[in-house]
């Protein structure tokens, strides 16, 4: 009776200890597939964000040339970590979306010194601009006077050597 | 009176000139604003012609295509390139479902080009497991550029053309930086295949 009842009760520690198992395993790859489309979601967004300052950046004249060639690495990364997820490989969608995460916060960065490069470069092309067409429209204004000077000049000697004549009438 | 005359014209020839650049200063700024932004999605075959794409398929074979994207958005665009593979018959009965959207596809490519640059892929694929039993087809794995992919598409035999339609279709998004958003650029393109055997 005592081993029946032993019996039962092994039987049903044996049946919740299996139930948990699998319970357990099946939340552990649920766990690694949410941490996988995390890690591709915040790749897709680090990628997104470079984009977002090279973009801004070009629109101010910064030289983005090198960065988008960088930005393009980050970007492949991201595709073949999500093409890679699709296909059941998990270990290279993980690896290819921690690298995109890396090369789009070193873009950043980058961008941030090809700015603190550029801005000055920008700066003094700037002022020069303006101090030529300054310049440029000083001459212009200035050659059209002295044209209007000398034919005022010429107008007036000849006005001078010409001879009064009487009129007899 | 001839020297007022001579006035009036250096005058005018200052106004002119003046005139001049401030107009030709404001037709670059509104033809650069007027101009048509576009992007372009299109596939050529592998001698960069436009004619002599795959179309008959058998299995365990591989098979290229050129894809070519061109910006022509006035500024550097981040742009989504979405690949899937769909029968025919699927297509029809859900048109809506058949153009890719941001969550259905099978592969994708994702690049930033500059101001009126061109992309350009090489484009492999395979079908790597299919069976062909009586009137239907069934493609269960497709190898795009290496990466082997499980799908379920079947196809029955079309009486009217010889063939067991099939299609790859490609549909261009891009990040809308203002927005947030990846925006479908209208721009997409299907490759039609057809199974002839299964080796």
């Amino acid at each position: 009776m005592l081993n029946k009842k032993l019996i039962i009760l092994f039987s049903i520690l044996l049946t919740l200890f299996l139930f948990s198992s699998t319970f357990y395993y099946g939340s552990c790859a649920l766990t690694e597939d949410n941490q996988i489309e995390y890690k591709l979601k915040l790749a897709r967004i680090s990628v997104e964000e470079a984009f977002k300052n090279i973009y801004s950046a070009e629109k101010d004249l910064i030289n983005i040339n090198g960065l988008i060639i960088q930005l393009n690495n980050a970007s492949t990364s991201l595709a073949n970590g999500i093409n890679a997820y699709n296909s059941g490989d998990h270990e290279t969608a993980i690896n290819n979306a921690n690298l995109a995460i890396l090369i789009a916060k070193e873009v950043i960065s980058n961008l941030e010194i090809q700015k603190e490069k550029d801005i000055g470069s920008l700066q003094t092309t700037f002022l020069s601009t303006i101090s030529l067409t300054i310049l440029f429209s000083f001459l212009f204004i200035l050659s059209l006077f002295l044209v209007w000077k000398l034919i005022r000049r010429y107008y007036e000697k000849s006005l001078y050597r010409t001879k009064p004549e009487v009129n007899e009438q | 009176m001839i020297l007022k005359d001579i006035k009036i014209i250096l005058i005018s020839i200052g106004l002119i000139v003046i005139i001049l650049f401030a107009s030709l200063t404001l037709y670059n700024m509104i033809d650069i604003q007027q101009e048509k932004k576009y992007s372009e999605l299109y596939i050529l075959d592998t001698n960069q012609m436009a004619w002599d794409y795959p179309f008959n398929i058998v299995t365990n074979h591989d098979y290229y295509i050129y894809l070519n994207v061109e910006n022509h958005m006035k500024s550097s665009v981040y742009y989504i390139l979405y690949v899937n593979f769909y029968n025919v018959n699927y297509e029809l009965s859900n048109s809506t479902i058949a153009i890719p959207t941001y969550d259905s596809f099978l592969y994708e490519y994702d690049f930033v080009i500059k101001d009126n640059e061109r992309w350009q892929k090489l484009f492999t694929f395979s079908i790597t497991n299919a069976t062909i039993t009586g009137n239907a087809s069934y493609i269960n794995t497709i190898k795009i550029n290496n990466v082997s992919f499980n799908i379920s598409e079947s196809s029955l035999w079309n009486s009217n053309s010889n063939t067991y339609d099939y299609q790859l279709k490609f549909g261009l998004f891009f990040y809308n930086s203002t927005s947030n958003l990846i925006s479908f650029t209208n721009q997409i393109v299907n490759l039609a295949l057809n199974l002839t055997s299964v080796i």
